[in-house]
């Protein structure tokens, strides 16, 4: 597949077009019914997926909180916090991603409302510490926006309340009529707009959460959360930023992205760190509202401002399915830094159509006989500051996030079968489905203001071997003196029968990890696969010294399969196959050692990995917990490491 | 350490030191910790034994319907489903799960309510619900722990019901090699097996 890289002014229209072909990414998405044609299912549209966003005359945007609830409701003790320190909070939250140079998104808090009820859809944007009784999550940050392009005329009730929420007499939006709502300027206004936009803060007793705003109150206490830290990540929904995949950055940092959708309030810096954005964040933010991009308004350079073209540029592709041939709509590539190996920035794949049902509101699936229709391409952009970058992807497979907690485009491409590759690397003329070296990774340059196209990547079709099932547990915590190594058995039987008995490449292992502090990066002592034996007593003999591949300091992954790749799989595969033959390889270990203590991170415990005690408890799990003097066979669980092979390329 | 959605906001517990346990000693080893995700599909979750203990109802069922509805302001979907069976809570033939966000397109300006994260239903889907009654949302159900209480179910390559996180097609996986069990999938019957368990604590 031969490689473009072209060198194209980032110019208002060309960003436009980058969004029309990777609408996946870090947007959030809602749909476009604009001149929709039929779907497959009868008296249906093809509606298609569209990020949301504020329109620059929306811009800046402005926040009213809801002060009928004086001092915030504390559901663990009395009192404490007031709406005037949490408005300040709020505030500073906001102002973390209105102080991105290089993005012109603006959010200001203006006053305030005296809502006695829910958040709804009235033209005001609410900062609530109200919610439904059915509501348990700890906050959320729905929005109200266009489906269709429409033409916004002057007087128009929006939010069918009686009163006007159009003005021909503004040119940007606000409370013109001074009646505590916002009015829209005149105009046409394209689907996906915001309307509205409410951000709701759980404080009940029954399942909410008692927010604190000094640094010195971040703790321990889970149903304990600083306010900031939740409410910079729910503003990045206000802007209209999906979810990210992104949960670690490196061997130095265990934070990942603020829009990451998950916090730890058990890990005080946890918290803290997620206040603060990550380049995922900022990137995309930026993507979103690119500064520079007009020449008046809020897109137009100020004082301050830095433009975005003068720091980003863009690395776009295709992702395709090397089992299916398909276009793969939801799936995560990722940049990673070429010198560091750091995350960078991560999007998501694919153009994709819903049925959308006008009568009722009602959003289908297209059936998979007509998947033509619903994934359009699998077209990728990520934004990345000017650097060298290796390219990756990964499935959106529940570790560590289900698709539902991304996009529709996410769950599309999950709802087809698409989420089931393993992680590998864009290596350029090698791409295909069936590589030697999933690892192989191509420098992806990228200059300021540029676009490096044609990185496409297919995923690859591999062999596993999965002696599991569905994780019930992580562990283990509390570890003895002698540490703990874990290994899992492949006997030589099972490798020597993959792929019907053909020569296969064994390309990695897979290791589900995990970390129970979220600031702490997960960092194992070594990983290698080597030989063994199983003894009469069942206990096993592994040679750690002297094994067929490993690697020491590795960076594994939070709650996601950590894929370790063997170092020349195609030598190896040919010492393992002759080692079958002759009888000197009995079986293959896959083994992971945890690091000496002491461990970092507030909970002192050390890096884990997922285990299942589903049925079948196939004993082919092994631990020590004496520096690999024994293994002991646990017929508790099995480990979930996981085996990945491949044809010969 | 407990994590927790924000957006979506499920009140997580990843590794769930509020429910740890005793893993059960083996062989010549000495005890260890283990802490138990949810005994579910289920990455980061309510334990499953929580979101048995705070649900009204737990069903299996069949979307039949979603249609979008203004309650108080604001869109949410109305999803209905044809129980096939009730493992807790009322014996009612069909069900209305109020699922937050929703559209509607029969209005001079067409609108939706984007809820990151939220629970979705589709029509023809057949769900594991763990629900709450809320008297806020029009005296519907809603999904326990936000999007945590629905899961779906499908056929696995081999045709067997599973409970999955999302809505899938199983059997468009391409892998040939040796597979014993999905990786992120509990067979219906043991997942039911462990819901009954909880109930009959």
């Amino acid at each position: 597949m031969k490689r473009k890289l072209t060198s194209i002014l980032l110019t208002t229209s060309m960003i436009m077009m980058s969004l029309a072909t990777a609408r996946a990414g870090g947007p959030f998405e809602s749909f476009d019914i604009t001149n929709a044609g039929p779907s497959p299912i009868p008296g249906h549209l093809l509606a298609r997926m569209v990020p949301i966003k504020w329109d620059a005359r929306t811009i800046p945007v402005q926040y009213r909180v809801n002060n009928t609830l004086n001092p915030i409701p504390n559901p663990l003790g009395a009192a404490f916090l007031s709406v005037a320190d949490a408005t300040t909070a709020l505030q500073a939250s906001l102002d973390a991603w209105n102080s991105i140079p290089t993005s012109f998104i603006n959010m200001q808090i203006v006053g305030q409302t005296a809502n006695a009820g829910l958040i709804r859809f009235d033209m005001i944007n609410e900062l609530t510490f109200r919610t439904s009784a059915g509501f348990s999550a700890i906050a959320s940050s729905p929005s109200t926006n266009l489906i269709q392009d429409s033409q916004l005329d002057h007087g128009e009730d929006l939010d069918g309340d009686g009163d006007s929420d159009v003005s021909s007499a503004i040119t940007v939006a606000g409370d013109a009529d001074g009646d505590g709502d916002n009015e829209f300027p005149a105009g046409f206004y394209k689907a996906g707009t915001i309307l509205d936009n409410d951000v709701q803060f759980n404080t009940k007793t029954s399942n909410g959460f008692r927010f604190t705003i000094l640094d010195s109150q971040a703790d321990t206490v889970t149903r304990s959360v600083d306010l900031e830290c939740v409410a910079v990540h729910e503003f990045g929904h206000s802007i209209g930023m999906s979810h990210s995949q992104d949960n670690q950055t490196g061997h130095g940092d265990g934070h990942g992205a603020t829009m990451f959708p998950l916090i730890d309030t058990g890990d005080p810096a946890a918290e803290l760190g997620q206040a603060t954005l990550d380049i995922d964040d900022t990137a995309w933010a930026s993507f979103i509202y690119p500064e520079g991009t007009a020449a008046s308004g809020p897109a137009a350079l100020q004082a301050g401002d830095v433009a975005f073209s003068s720091v980003f540029g863009l690395i776009t592709g295709e992702l395709r399915h090397g089992v299916t041939g398909q276009p793969i709509a939801g799936g995560s590539v990722f940049a990673q830094n070429w010198n560091t190996g750091e995350n960078t920035v991560s999007a998501f794949s694919g153009t994709a159509n819903l049925s959308f049902n006008p009568a009722n509101g009602g959003l289908f699936f297209i059936p998979p006989a007509s998947i033509s229709q619903a994934i359009l391409n699998g077209n990728y952009a990520i934004p990345v500051p000017a650097g060298s970058y290796s390219v990756g992807v990964e499935a959106v497979d529940g570790s560590p996030n289900a698709a539902g907690q991304i996009s529709f485009t996410t769950q599309i491409g999950n709802f087809y079968g698409q989420q089931n590759f393993i992680e590998e690397f864009y290596n350029n003329n090698g791409e295909a489905a069936i590589e030697r070296e999933p690892d192989q990774d191509k420098n992806v340059h990228v200059n300021a203001g540029q676009v490096n196209d044609g990185t496409n990547i297919i995923t690859n079709s591999v062999i596993t071997v999965t002696p599991f099932g569905a994780r019930t547990n992580i562990g283990f915590i509390n570890p003895p003196a002698g540490g703990f190594i874990y290994a899992v058995r492949f006997p030589a039987s099972e490798i020597a029968a993959l792929n019907g008995g053909n020569p296969t490449l064994l390309q990695a292992g897979l290791f589900d990890t995990h970390v129970l502090d979220a600031s702490v990066p997960v960092i194992f002592a070594k990983v290698m696969l080597t030989t063994g034996v199983v003894n009469p007593d069942t206990t096993a003999t592994i040679n750690l010294a002297t094994p067929l591949t490993s690697s020491t300091t590795f960076l594994a992954q939070d709650t996601d399969f950590a894929p370790f790749y063997f170092k020349n799989p195609h030598d190896l595969s040919a010492i393992v196959r002759a080692g079958i033959a002759d009888g000197s390889i009995q079986n293959l270990f896959l083994v992971i050692q945890i690091p000496p203590s002491p461990f970092p991170g507030v909970s002192n415990q050390p890096p884990l990995v997922g285990l299942s005690s589903q049925a079948p408890i196939l004993q082919r799990s092994f631990l020590s917990t004496n520096g690999g003097l024994t293994f002991n066979r646990r017929n508790d669980f099995n480990f979930r490491f996981q085996l990945i092979a491949s044809q010969v390329p | 350490m407990k994590k927790i959605f924000l957006a979506s906001c499920i009140v997580i517990v990843i590794a769930l030191l509020i429910s740890a346990r005793w893993g059960t000693s083996a062989d010549e080893a000495p005890p260890q910790d283990t802490l138990s995700t949810p005994d579910t599909t289920l990455a980061v979750a309510l334990s499953l034994e929580d979101m048995v203990a705070q649900s009204d109802v737990i069903a299996i069922g069949n979307c039949v319907e979603t249609k979008s509805m203004w309650v108080d302001g604001t869109l949410v979907t109305l999803a209905t489903v044809a129980v096939g069976e009730t493992l807790k809570g009322t014996g009612a033939d069909t069900l209305t799960v109020v699922l937050p966000g929703g559209a509607d397109a029969n209005r001079k300006i067409p609108v939706a309510v984007s809820w990151p994260g939220a629970p979705r239903l589709t029509p023809g889907e057949n769900a594991f619900l763990f629900l709450t009654a809320d008297a806020d949302l029009g005296g519907g159900y809603t999904v326990a722990g936000f999007a945590q209480g629905k899961f779906s179910i499908v056929n696995d390559e081999d045709g067997q019901p599973v409970v999955s996180r999302d809505l899938t097609r199983m059997s468009l996986q391409g892998n040939n090699g040796v597979r014993r069990g999905g990786s992120n999938v509990t067979p219906l019957a043991t997942f039911k097996d462990k819901v009954n368990g909880y109930l009959n604590k």
